[in-house]
């Protein structure tokens, strides 16, 4: 058959199917019958359209997923934010409760301290006062030692700088437990820390429960200064709140008699 | 027969990529690519019949199944096939080779997206119209390349 009789045949049936189509179409859209037609052809397709709408049903929990994950770290990072504020806010208070309790008459006298051992002891006057030992000694309302000893009006008094002195504590804002000791140099050490907390200078270290101290103390602030004893754990030097270079007069906790 | 599975399976996967990019985005027009392909396969033109009736229940089927207007799908694939067949073998038997098949078959196929998203609501179209046929098109594209490859592919074949 030449190839322009079979266009032509093929022009006919192609656009007589045109019409056709456009007019039903036209005809049957929004019936019911044709609403049946595509629930039937739904119907049909359902098994084999299984892959596709369970692919679907676990991109959309996968999606729920992740929606309620990213709400839920969201809301945990505010939490953390509020814990951390009322954390800061218990310390000030306990800061504060300390300054109302280092009042005058509980102020006493450094009356000798050793060259030899500058950094480790010192003792204090007590006029009539008896302490017993691992009572906290203050200097202003941050800790500077525990009184060891006492004989008659006169109390010895173990620095934090001493190597022998040894408090656990905790980084207000980490929370992070650890011990405070001395190196008989004039430094402050936070030892048993692990390497990769989030610590920064200026973080609060605070007594805990562990010692004879009570908790919540104020020792000083962590600062940017480090070094690696073992892998794994750091020191970090402790910047002191007690003046411990210039000390004529402390406070101490907790003495009883006149 | 391997035509006419090619087809359905065509159609088939058109279905699937509907369902998977439902209300978001349009499938590509594989059915469409497959069938001017295959209506347009053999050297010298063969009888239409199978391909308007390929066209004709492919069209129906997807009309049924997806836009509710069963016919609209039907008719452009029967003009389209039409035309193809038409541009096809107007073109001299030597130089019928990947350009024209490509140039075409992509005109052909991206001439049927614009009557598809008539029935699509506004709001679903509102600000993403621009997208929704890019997409559609440029997946499209990838399909006629990828069948354009195939024929280049068998007509080495043949030669050989």
């Amino acid at each position: 058959m030449p190839q322009r009789r079979i266009f032509e045949r093929e022009l006919i049936v192609s656009t007589v199917c045109v019409i056709i189509c456009v007019i039903f179409a036209l005809v049957s859209t929004g019936r019911e019958g044709t609403r049946k037609a595509m629930d039937t052809v739904a119907a049909w397709l359902v098994p084999l359209e299984r892959p596709a709408v369970f692919v679907m049903d676990e991109v959309g929990n996968l999606r729920r997923w992740t929606t309620e994950r990213r709400e839920l770290l969201l809301e945990l990072a505010v939490l953390r934010e509020e814990n951390r504020q009322m954390k800061m806010q218990s310390g000030m208070k306990i800061s504060e409760e300390f300054k109302k309790k280092t009042r005058p008459e509980n102020r006493y006298p450094v009356v000798f301290r050793d060259p030899r051992t500058w950094w480790e002891e010192l003792r204090i006057g007590t006029q009539g006062k008896k302490f017993a030992p691992g009572s906290a000694v203050f200097d202003g309302s941050d800790l500077m030692g525990v009184i060891t000893s006492q004989s008659g009006d006169s109390a010895w008094v173990r620095m934090i700088t001493s190597a022998n002195f040894y408090v656990p504590v905790v980084v207000e804002e980490t929370r992070e437990i650890g011990v405070v000791t001395g190196d008989n140099e004039g430094g402050v050490w936070l030892r048993y820390l692990p390497s990769d907390g989030d610590y920064k200078p200026g973080m609060r270290i605070l007594t805990v429960l562990g010692s004879r101290l009570r908790p919540g103390l104020p020792i000083g602030v962590l600062t940017s200064e480090r070094r690696t004893v073992t892998a794994g754990i750091d020191e970090y030097k402790v910047k002191t709140g007690a003046d411990l270079f210039r000390l004529q007069y402390v406070f101490a906790a907790g003495g009883e008699g006149s | 027969m391997k035509t006419l599975l090619v087809l359905a399976v065509c159609w088939y996967v058109q279905d699937l990529v509907q369902i998977l990019v439902t209300q978001t985005f349009l499938a590509p027009e594989f059915f469409a690519v497959a069938l001017l392909d295959c209506a347009t396969r053999s050297r010298e033109p063969d009888a239409p019949y199978s391909w308007i009736a390929a066209a004709l229940v492919g069209g129906f089927l997807l009309d049924l199944r997806w836009i509710g207007v069963p016919g609209l799908s039907a008719a452009l694939y029967i003009s389209a096939l039409l035309a193809a067949r038409w541009f096809w073998y107007e073109v001299p038997a030597d130089s019928r080779k990947m350009l024209p098949y490509l140039v075409i078959t992509c005109v052909l196929c991206l001439m049927t997206t614009p009557a598809r998203l008539f029935f699509w609501d506004a709001s679903v179209t509102s600000g993403r119209l621009l997208s929704i046929v890019g997409i559609q098109w440029l997946f499209t594209f990838f399909a006629v390349v990828v069948s354009a490859l195939t024929r280049d592919f068998s007509y080495d074949e043949e030669r050989l």
